[in-house]
């Protein structure tokens, strides 16, 4: 007879309902029957440099900043979720059922315009995409999370973590590749972010707010002028009219550029450590 | 007490009715595991309905086999299918009103491979990005292209309806074919992508073990072949109230067996 740490035990436990998870994956019916997903589960001291991608790729986009920061709070709390990592390639059609859907007539098309239109190096997904083969690979992510739910794990589908594993180097054969984070053991961690939410003020929060709904802001629009309400005295000051200038292109591919470097960094970070894994023979 | 009576056969007895309504509360909850699956942003897009009953269903299977002649690759897939819709409890059918017409606009590359949503609206009627689908293509099954995250989500929708068929132990597949065809007939009316699901509970899953030539050698077809060889064959038949051969055989039977009585008696007794 032993003793066990509940919480402990309900940790260690998240790699076994990860396997599950895959397992759902794996046995989603399929329309097409002939999707192959790929699979990887990612834990440890291993998702640091997932987290580090995801952290660069935050420069770029919100949602990938507030998956990071998530993930941080639970791995430095010393409770790190595991990384469910779902693969596959809707990037080449052999159905030939032409349906049109791709926005190709043929499947041939498709193919065709997929071999050659290389990547570009960023993106969430590497288009074209057969989306008979997307619904059934959706449709497997879609029971990975319900398993997880069944088995009471928090999660959520990511495109942020299973994007930032693609960008370091993981499921090199797969266009798209979703995260599913599996725990920290408490109710919905991914949801209601707090981790997100205590670098998020008032006043960024309610910002971004009125730009994306300015009609919801505006004052009397009889001047002609598209006046925004946007602060509480808002007759005093400055006023919004209309939208700001595009930004400024070089800046934007500056900051690309930026996170290529970090997200190379973050490369070779991992691959440092899988060297020290294959010397401790791991 | 009341008595909810419950067997598959005759199809669409009261009885069997009575069955298939089971299978439609399975459906509903079925679309509401839809309704509620995971998407990008939580942002509401799936349309459905849940067609059931001989007259729909045999509608929906008989456009689907009008449309076999219409692509030689998918020929057989919608012959097959067509019996399956025909065999099945109920159809879901699944549509995302928005992936053509509001896509994400997430400049995620899946449907061109560039970091924006050129190759799709390039290839629509737009102005200042609305996108007009006011005039869909009628020569292809689907008009795409169409925005691959909401596609994706409409997938994560037929998962989670799949998921709560797994639970309710009810057998549902997906497929292609029931889509497109429901598109077709107006079903799903604002999508330009929908996905079948049929539902069934009977004793064999009526989506596996599908033989070859399944539009010519199933079930319903093998029955009416019994009732069109047993209108030949039982015309060999005599005038019963004054001949009749079957019941001239179960006496020499009755005699027989009473003979052999008999003699196992008389051997028990020696």
């Amino acid at each position: 007879m032993a003793v066990y740490d509940g919480v402990a035990m309900a940790q260690e436990a998240l790699l076994e309902v990860a396997k599950h998870c895959a397992q759902a994956v794996l046995k989603s019916p399929q329309i097409t029957g002939r999707l192959r997903f790929h699979l990887e589960i990612v834990t440890g001291e291993d998702l640091e440099p997932i987290m580090g991608a995801l952290a660069a790729l935050g420069k770029l986009d919100l949602f990938n900043m507030a998956s990071a920061m998530c993930w941080t709070k639970a791995y430095y709390e010393g409770r790190p979720p595991v990384l469910l990592l779902i693969g596959a390639n809707a990037r080449h059609s052999d159905l030939n059922w032409n349906c049109g859907a791709c926005g190709f007539e043929t499947c041939g098309e498709l193919n065709r315009y997929a071999e050659r239109t290389p990547p570009d190096p960023l993106l969430m997904g590497d288009g074209p995409t057969c989306h008979w083969l997307n619904l059934d690979y959706s449709a497997g992510c879609c029971w990975a999370c319900a398993t997880a739910w069944y088995h009471n794990v928090t999660n959520r589908i990511e495109i942020a973590s299973g994007m930032a594993a693609r960008h370091i180097g993981y499921m090199p054969e797969c266009n798209y590749v979703l995260g599913l984070p599996l725990g920290p053991c408490e109710d919905l961690f991914w949801y209601s972010r707090s981790a997100f939410q205590e670098f998020v003020s008032y006043d960024l929060y309610m910002n971004n707010f009125v730009e994306a709904f300015p009609s919801h802001f505006a004052a009397f629009y009889g001047s002609g002028k598209n006046e925004i309400k946007w602060k509480d005295d808002w007759w005093t000051g400055p006023k919004y009219r209309g939208l700001e200038p595009p930004r400024d292109p070089s800046i934007a591919a500056s900051l690309k550029k930026e996170v290529m470097e970090d997200l190379e960094r973050v490369k070779q970070k991992k691959r440092e450590l899988e060297e020290r894994r294959r010397k401790e023979g791991g | 007490m009341p008595d909810i009576y419950i067997n598959d056969w005759p199809p669409f007895s009261q009885h069997d009715r009575n069955r298939r309504r089971n299978v439609i509360e399975a459906a509903r909850l079925m679309v509401n595991a839809a309704m509620t699956a995971p998407n990008a942003g939580g942002v509401p897009q799936i349309e459905a309905h849940i067609l059931y009953g001989y007259e729909e269903q045999r509608r929906l299977a008989r456009k689907m086999e009008e449309m076999a002649s219409w692509n030689p690759v998918m020929e057989r897939l919608f012959k097959y299918e067509a019996v399956m819709v025909r065999e099945s409890d109920c159809v879901i059918l699944l549509g995302d009103y928005r992936a053509a017409e509001t896509p994400m606009d997430a400049s995620c590359g899946a449907c061109g491979g560039k970091a924006d949503c050129s190759f799709l609206y390039e290839r629509r009627t737009t102005a200042i990005g609305q996108i007009d689908m006011t005039q869909p293509r009628k020569d292809v099954f689907v008009d795409g292209p169409l925005c691959v995250v909401r596609v994706g989500d409409l997938g994560f929708g037929m998962g989670a309806a799949l998921f709560m068929a797994h639970r309710l132990l009810v057998d549902a597949r997906p497929f292609a074919t029931v889509g497109l065809a429901a598109k077709q007939l107006g079903y799903c009316p604002d999508s330009p992508i929908v996905v079948g699901i049929l539902v069934a509970a009977l004793a064999k899953n009526p989506y596996v073990d599908i033989n070859t030539d399944y539009h010519l050698n199933n079930l319903s077809r093998l029955i009416d072949s019994v009732r069109k060889q047993y209108a030949l064959a039982r015309q060999t038949g005599a005038d019963y109230r004054i001949s009749d051969p079957g019941y001239e055989r179960a006496r020499q039977r009755l005699k027989e067996k009473r003979r052999k009585e008999s003699a196992d008696g008389d051997k028990k007794k020696e």
